[in-house]
């Protein structure tokens, strides 16, 4: 028979073996993979060639990254304060209806389902001079067309289409955790006279914080990783004022073929992303909350 | 190599390979005797008739026509050829996913026998690491593969070591498309000089119609016309020799930019893409856009009647006012490893030879409207297919696009962070010529 | 927790308060069911039409875009393909992240903040960054062109996000329920398996939703590793059409349609058991 403490030790081993396994292999080891290659001139697949530090050189000297750095962060801005804090208002809000939460939890996930692809797609339309939606309001308005997506506005262009598709995403994991809090929590404090806006306050927000920090680290996430509808909808352009570190990192692999200068760039995203998140987290400070 | 892509690019699903493993190997003895009286070269193959089966990679996957034809051709080899079995792994070009399935393939070790690719800068890794044979020396042993194609194009697509090591198709070619209808209703004259441009776009810009369909952010076809315009053949094809950059390439690019500030394109033309830039042309809402021969599919046969293909207006007397951009990017690699496979080499040999044969690739021209890549006569062709044929007939030069001459990054600094930021007055076309310069040498 | 049955909390009757909200939730529903109506009223349009006119309704039902997609290929194959990978992924991720999180949510040792890093920071990691190594391994074991080829990457991509949820789901568990099934003499894997999964069963189906639709949405990777069309999950059928006429509109509507038709239908189904597994969740908690 084995020590408590062993036993402890085997259980914990046991429970966390099979995820970590897959990590290790088809993450962690590409990944080392991916660092050494950053100090190679690769095209990724059959020419290499050492080249040292250079490649992090160009980084510090590349002008697009210095607007994707910007981009990237202005857009997550907009997506925890917006997206997050949407998402929250709306779970809010339905948790406190008693009609329709069917119907709200259903449609708010529509966007979700969407492809980026289809969501860069339909943007690009909305946008669009000749024919787009927004320009045909302006006309039915009789006001100027106007060209939408400038190299002014670009950023806050692409921003919008990414935190709208994303705000039923973070929807319904609040709400999920905002049903778990047991409802007896609520009817004592009902019987104290507390209800509504100090309800939520004083009782919802504090008990699902760590839901909400998770949620910001998921939108930090996808931030620091989002391509696919920049793509669609407007390739980072017009003159790059719309690139992201995600996008920038896909074309340098897959459209310039330069895969030891794009490794370089996907640890960058990662080390930008984990500081970020530590940063958050350590705001928003995690407490130990129990019921 | 964007445009090949698009010129290759067909499309879904095959239906599946046919036989089966156990199938073709019971029923080999029986379709020996036929299939050996169909075609002389069979002769050694089905003496063994040993069960082959072949995996063959190619961009015609999709719903576009050519893939029928090329599955139609895969099943007729299978015919005459019982005992081989055909995998076919194709799958649309467009996107960078055919490439990067293709490059990880060869990296991998996992390469089909057979595989359909660019040329140029695309497959230099792969012939680098000696993954796929050349011509020359299959040639050694089978005189007859590719014999149809015509030695011209093969020169053409020899790679810097002198070897050939592709069998190209069908070629493309690029050129300047006009809307002849809108031009005659305001009486305006092809645009073939640089003034008769000028006057057009005035006359059209007047007129509400956009005179150019050119989308500044995906400006490749532009950057290749304007610069043969104004540098003539020669000229396009020094990429970037000279240690200060050319100052044709700089004048072209300021045309781009003078034109830009005439408002010749589309108000957003900054941010517009290729494909809006073809809608605007496609619905008349422009009168010209510089395009590819695989542009005419894309146009309904009521637009085709209204449309004209003309080289690009010459901007110097520098360039000779037939001289065009084209040529063959694609066409068929045998890997190493299969050819020195003893019980693949013939397979493989009689299925190049079947598909670069002048009755395979007389199919291929048929249906997407690209020139030939031997001697054979193609019917049916609407006028339009016919005159951008007779354009490329009469060029007294055919150069090949810049990008086949420039690592993609390189080229990428023209397109992305060249032509938006020169138009825009960000930039002077001497320090992007520069910066593309540096970076492909590097 | 105690047994009571109702849960409701006696709210006044209707006041504008309720109005208020109610206005604001439907404001936004709005945003996002007439993307919906639009793809749709679009898949029944040519090209022509929709780029001339794609904010109106249609005016006749134009089959064709369908007709074109379903006749090409065989879409029936590809959605029970998708069914076979997605249903695996998210079978194993909820598994496995579940046993995870709960060490990491409840469990103190050494290690348990670097281990919660790693797996932070693996969610970082982009999925083009490791396409390379992760196709050489598989074609070292023969997996390329195979269900489980493209299976094992998803599961690795899905496993970081399920864990952090979840992880963050369990630290809200009440301690004195665990407390109390040790007294109880429970061991570790009774206490995960009678407490902790029905506990957070509502965040285990949120997870295993979202899980299912990343793996049935990711293209990349069943585009990288997977050859033969009868393998091909739907959304990788459809793109062979789609991508080739990315000028077509109409037809890529019809796409979208026929893509996220079943997820739809599936989460709609699927919504009240979900509701009932939340309500559940806390009422027994």
């Amino acid at each position: 028979m084995l020590s408590n403490k062993s036993k402890r030790t085997m259980t914990i081993f046991l429970f966390l073996a099979p995820a970590l396994l897959f990590l290790v292999i088809f993450l962690a080891y590409p990944f080392v993979i991916n660092i050494i290659d950053s100090f190679f001139k690769s095209d990724g697949f059959l020419q290499s060639e050492y080249i040292g530090l250079d490649n992090y050189r160009r980084l510090f000297k590349d002008p697009t990254i210095g607007t994707a750095v910007k981009n990237t962060y202005e857009i997550m801005f907009y997506v925890c304060l917006f997206e997050v804090g949407i998402a929250l208002i709306l779970a809010i809000l339905v948790d406190n209806i008693k009609k329709g939460q069917h119907f709200f939890r259903t449609v708010y996930f529509f966007p979700i389902v969407i492809s980026a692809t289809a969501i860069g797609m339909m943007f690009k339309l909305f946008y669009a001079y000749d024919i787009g939606l927004l320009n045909s309001f302006m006309t039915m308005l009789g006001l100027e067309k106007q060209v939408w997506v400038t190299a002014e506005s670009a950023v806050k262009m692409v921003a919008i289409p990414i935190v709208w598709q994303y705000v039923g995403f973070y929807f319904i994991i609040l709400l999920t955790a905002i049903k778990q809090i047991p409802r007896d929590l609520y009817e004592s404090a009902y019987l104290e006279g507390i209800n509504g806006f100090t309800k939520t306050i004083y009782i919802t927000l504090p008990l699902i914080k760590g839901v909400i920090i998770t949620c910001l680290v998921y939108a930090i996430n996808g931030v620091m990783k989002i391509f696919d509808l920049v793509l669609i909808l407007t390739e980072g352009g017009p003159l790059n004022q719309s690139m992201v570190l995600g996008l920038y990192m896909y074309k340098k692999a897959f459209a310039d073929n330069a895969f030891g200068y794009a490794a370089t760039i996907s640890l960058l995203i990662i080390v930008l992303g984990l500081a970020t998140i530590t940063i958050v987290s350590k705001v928003f400070k995690r407490e130990q909350i129990t019921y | 190599m964007n445009k090949i892509s698009k010129v290759m690019a067909l499309l879904v699903v095959l239906t599946f390979v046919t036989g089966v493993f156990a199938g073709c190997a019971g029923e080999k003895e029986d379709v020996e005797t036929p299939a050996a009286t169909e075609k002389q070269i069979d002769d050694n193959t089905t003496k063994e008739a040993e069960p082959v089966t072949l995996r063959i990679s190619t961009m015609f996957g999709g719903t576009d026509p050519s893939t029928q034809v090329f599955e139609e051709q895969l099943v007729a080899f299978e015919e005459l050829h019982p005992h081989v079995t055909i995998k076919n792994e194709s799958m649309t070009s467009v996107g960078d996913e055919y490439r990067t399935k293709v490059k990880t393939d060869f990296a991998t070790g996992n390469e089909a026998d057979i595989t359909f690719f660019y040329n140029g800068a695309d497959v230099q890794g792969i012939i680098n690491s000696d993954k796929v044979i050349s011509y020359d020396e299959i040639n050694e042993k089978y005189p007859e593969v590719g014999k149809d194609i015509t030695d011209g194009v093969k020169d053409s697509v020899r790679e810097e070591d002198g070897k050939l090591y592709m069998m190209p198709l069908t070629g493309f070619y690029e050129g300047l498309f006009v809307n002849e209808a809108i031009f005659e209703q305001y009486g305006l004259e092809l645009p073939t000089t640089w003034e008769n441009l000028i006057t057009a776009i005035d006359v059209l810009k007047e007129n509400d119609i956009v005179p150019f369909a050119g989308p500044i952010a995906q400006s490749h076809y532009m950057i290749e016309h304007f610069v043969l315009s104004q540098a003539g053949a020669e000229g396009h094809k020094d990429v970037l020799a000279g240690d200060e950059p050319s100052a044709d390439w700089v004048a072209a690019f300021n045309n781009i930019k003078d034109l830009y500030e005439k408002e010749a394109f589309a108000k957003d033309a900054l941010t517009m893409d290729i494909e809006m830039a073809q809608n605007l042309f496609i619905q008349e809402k422009a009168a010209m856009i510089l395009e590819g021969s695989w542009f005419i599919g894309r146009c309904e046969d009521e637009l085709k009647d209204k449309m004209t293909v003309i080289p690009m207006a010459t901007a110097s007397d520098k360039m000779d006012p037939t001289s065009i951009i084209g040529g063959f990017s694609s066409g068929y690699y045998v890997s190493k490893s299969s050819y020195e496979d003893p019980a693949k080499q013939q397979a493989v040999i009689d299925l190049v030879s079947f598909l670069t044969s002048a009755e395979a690739i007389k199919d291929h021209a048929a249906v997407n409207g690209g020139s030939p890549a031997a001697k054979v006569v193609v019917e049916g062709l609407h006028p339009l297919f016919v005159e951008g044929h007779a354009m490329v007939a009469n060029a007294n030069t055919l150069n090949m696009p810049i990008d086949s001459r420039l690592t993609p990054e390189a080229f990428n600094i023209l397109v992305k962070d060249g032509i938006p930021f020169i138009v825009e007055g960000r930039k002077n076309p001497e320090e992007v010529l520069k910066a593309t310069k540096e970076k492909n040498e590097r | 927790m105690s047994k009571k049955k109702k849960i409701g909390i006696e709210r006044k009757s209707f006041n504008i308060g309720m109005l208020f909200t109610y206005i604001v939730l439907y404001a936004f529903s709005i945003t996002t069911i007439y993307p919906l109506i639009w793809v749709g009223q679009n898949s029944f349009k040519t090209s022509n039409d929709l780029i001339e006119s794609s904010f109106t309704l249609p005016t006749s039902f134009m089959w064709d875009n369908f007709k074109n997609a379903i006749t090409k290929i065989n879409i029936f194959q590809g959605y029970a393909n998708s069914l076979i990978i997605s249903g695996t992924v998210v079978i194993v991720v909820i598994f496995f992240s579940a046993l995870a999180a709960y060490i990491l949510a409840r469990f103190e040792f050494k290690g348990n903040k670097i281990i919660r890093s790693f797996i932070l920071a693996s969610m970082l990691v982009p999925v083009f960054a490791t396409i390379l190594p992760v196709f050489k391994i598989l074609a070292n074991v023969g997996l390329i062109d195979t269900h489980v080829g493209v299976i094992l990457p998803q599961i690795a991509g899905n496993i970081p996000f399920a864990v952090i949820l979840l992880t963050s789901f369990m630290e809200t568990v009440p301690n004195e329920l665990e407390e109390a099934a040790k007294v109880e003499g429970a061991n570790v894997w009774k206490i995960f398996s009678k407490i902790f999964v029905p506990i957070t069963k509502p965040a285990l189906a949120t997870s295993a939703i979202f899980t299912f639709l990343w793996s049935y949405n990711d293209l990349f990777t069943s585009l990288i590793i997977i050859r033969n069309p009868e393998k091909f999950p739907v959304n990788r059928l459809l793109t062979e059409i789609s991508s080739q006429y990315g000028t077509d509109y109409g037809l890529l509507c019809a796409v979208i349609i026929l893509i996220i038709g079943p997820v739809l239908s599936v989460y709609m189904i699927g919504q009240k058991q979900i509701v009932e597994g939340m309500t559940a969740g806390a009422v027994k908690g």
